[in-house]
């Protein structure tokens, strides 16, 4: 079926019973959108703008500034400062971009003091962190401040999971509110929470794909030569791919033609099963599967340069030899082909709803 | 596509559409794929990750040389891989999926094969040298190919070759790495590259997107912006790194007026932005910083930059809504 205009759309909505007026009511004019990369432009100025900002609070406090109590009151008004400019801004770039920039000062702030103040370690720091952001991200009224709260507190607890020897299950947990997040987003929008949940899931998928980067760059670049050790165990992790995978390949072929979906699945799982030691690879087909289902290219291009970066630092891990990795990518690959082959039993012709 | 997702979305939040209606909605409209969309999305997906999988792992595997496997049977086996694909393609037709997939394969391919002529007869060659032949060689799959992802892979391979001459050659030791690693060199490369990608889009109808010139944009701005810090911050260097600040500032101003005016693009404009909020602070860095620690330089260099953001922001909002109106939307189409 062709693309529709919306005219037509509600239509058909009539026609199918999911809408009771046919006719297409009004909207109030809004400005045109603001495309991604002016956002992470304005993230970016935010972020180093943030910087000095506490670099100026220090040193107009530099008395308060020299103990972590004073730090920590810093802190606490920058953030305090942030929330009224966000409760005040709605609409108005100029206080958003402000608010954003205050609430990273007071970020710092409140970080370094506490840190002075209980001399943590990495780990307990980094789950104080992991709190703090999920805080902020419930507590901050900006998109772009909640994209980027979700994206910190998913750094924040890499760390703390990677201290607590658990990395695999944050990629579990990972997969499983991406997956779901994406797979839900019609639900979500008309419950008025896109605002919410837009920004934590694009935060969120990044984190997913990016998951397995720490790892790759260690190898890359000979950070530290011990030998992983996890409490969790490696596999959890692309366990919770291959599931998630198999799980929205199911409900969306269910979707699409009913009966072919148990196929899907097995597909799925047998893609899964041959990549198994390629996680990052399973993440990004995760992802570009969830972006394709939404029409979202900004999740699918994601996927495709995660994909592409992890094929390049694949090579440089020291875990398994070349020869099982190109033996991994030799049967994924093929693996791939032969479904393209079996297409036309996978989703028999006529059997789609549409 | 983009303003009926927001429209579509703004009747489900405003609650005329339920949670089922706006997902119809959005596929009855093609935001999201339909039954024929997906067949044609999946094909994709199948034919081109299963093609880039297979060589990469034949890469892995000339990479591990194996010693079991004779010198023959290795050569063999590649060229196998780099011909078979290439008499695919062109009994395909080269406008197919499969037959850019076939030709993907083959410029991957391609490299294990210089890779495993370097490894068998140690040649003593540099890397560089490797990436050159590689991307020479593989000139006539790319462009006969005409499908942007192989243009991109070529890029790269040309980007490698002259980063990999710098670092390798110029300066093998890294000690001479702020006098002698010339930035200045990659961005003129990615501002050749540009001009060759901006007119691709303009003239060929394969080369139809603007992904290929942002990449070139991206790496243009990463070198300038490094070679415009050098310039500021090493001042013992400033006559090493005057030629590459003067590269800089000429494509800071030629980009802006180009990208407003002969090509609209945003992304340039922002990626702009960007590097020139970095350079500008670093200079208030090196002025104010150094010499008074103070309130007053911090203050300003925050102002500074949280100031410019938002000029910046309401800027590129205030250009994107001019070309958003259906007249100048009209007047953008390419001919």
């Amino acid at each position: 079926m062709s693309a529709l205009p919306i005219a037509d759309v509600f239509a058909e909505l009539r026609a199918r019973g999911l809408l009771a007026d046919a006719q297409v009511p009004p909207l109030a004019p809004v400005p045109a959108g603001t495309p991604w990369y002016v956002r992470v432009m304005a993230g970016f100025g935010a972020w180093l703008g943030g910087l000095f900002l506490l670099g100026s609070m220090m040193a107009l406090f530099s008395v308060v500034a020299k103990s972590p109590g004073g730090m920590l009151t810093l802190g606490v008004f920058a953030l305090a400062g942030a929330f009224g400019l966000y409760q005040v801004a709605r609409g108005s770039d100029a206080l958003q971009q402000l608010g954003l920039a205050c609430s990273m000062a007071g970020q710092f702030a409140f970080g370094f003091g506490m840190e002075e103040m209980f001399h943590w370690d990495m780990a307990a720091l980094s789950g104080f962190l992991f709190v703090l952001q999920v805080g902020l991200v419930v507590a901050m009224n900006g998109v772009l401040h909640r994209y980027l709260s979700a994206l910190f507190a998913a750094i924040a607890a890499y760390w703390f999971l990677y201290k607590a020897q658990a990395v695999p299950l944050g990629g579990a947990v990972l997969a499983a509110l991406v997956t779901w997040i994406w797979l839900n987003e019609s639900a979500w929008t008309a419950a008025r929470r896109a605002a919410f949940w837009k920004p934590v899931g694009y935060a969120l998928a990044l984190a997913l794909l990016f998951w397995q980067a720490p790892l790759s760059l260690r190898w890359l670049f000979n950070w530290g030569r011990e030998d992983f050790v996890f409490a969790v165990p490696g596999w959890v992790a692309p366990l919770a791919y291959a599931l998630c995978l198999a799980a929205a390949v199911g409900w969306l072929a269910r979707q699409q033609a009913s009966r072919a979906w148990p196929r899907w699945v097995a597909a799925a799982l047998l893609v899964s099963t041959v990549a198994w030691l390629a996680p990052g690879l399973l993440a990004a087909l995760l992802v570009l599967i969830l972006g394709a289902a939404a029409g979202n290219r900004i999740l699918v291009g994601l996927a495709l340069l995660a994909a592409a970066w992890y094929l390049g630092a694949y090579y440089y891990q020291m875990q398994i030899t070349l020869l099982e990795k190109s033996a991994v990518m030799l049967a994924t690959g093929a693996v791939l082909i032969g479904l393209r082959f079996a297409l036309s039993w996978l989703w028999p012709k006529g059997q789609s709803h549409e | 596509m983009d303003k009926t997702r927001d429209a579509l979305s703004r009747y489900a939040e405003e609650g005329v559409l339920s949670a089922d209606a706006y997902a119809s909605a959005l596929r009855l409209a093609g935001v999201t794929p339909d039954a024929d969309a997906w067949r044609r999305f999946i094909d994709r997906l199948l034919v081109i990750s299963g093609a880039l999988l297979v060589a990469v792992g034949v890469i892995f595997f000339v990479a591990f040389n194996w010693q079991a496997l004779g010198r023959f049977a290795k050569f063999g086996l590649l060229e196998a891989m780099v011909l078979l694909p290439t008499a695919y393609a062109l009994f395909a037709g080269l406008a197919t999926v499969r037959a850019q997939a076939a030709l993907l394969f083959a410029v991957l391919a391609l490299g294990g094969l210089l890779a495993l002529v370097g490894q068998t007869y140690q040649t003593g060659a540099d890397n560089y040298e490797l990436f050159l032949a590689w991307a020479v060689l593989a000139l006539p799959w790319v462009l006969a190919g005409r499908w942007a992802p192989l243009w991109a892979i070529w890029w790269t391979l040309i980007n490698l070759t002259l980063l990999l001459y710098l670092f390798q050659v110029l300066d093998p030791l890294r000690i001479l790495f702020f006098g002698r690693m010339r930035p200045g060199a990659v961005a003129l490369l990615n501002l050749a590259g540009l001009a060759a990608f901006e007119w691709a889009y303009a003239h060929i109808d394969g080369l139809r997107t603007r992904w290929l010139a942002r990449y070139c944009v991206l790496i243009a701005l990463a070198a300038g912006t490094f070679a415009a810090l050098m310039y500021i911050f090493e001042s013992s260097h400033r006559e090493d790194n005057g030629a590459a600040f003067a590269i800089y500032c000429a494509m800071i101003l030629v980009g802006a007026a180009f990208y407003q005016t002969l090509r609209r693009d945003l992304f340039p404009l922002a990626s702009g932005v960007i590097s020139l909020i970095v350079v500008v602070t670093g200079w208030f860095g090196e002025v104010f910083l150094d010499k008074h620690e103070s309130f007053g330089a911090f203050t300003l260099i925050a102002f500074f930059v949280i100031g410019s953001t938002i000029g910046a922001t309401w800027w590129l909002r205030e250009l994107n809504r001019k070309w958003e109106e259906p007249a100048a939307l009209a007047r953008e189409q390419p001919a």
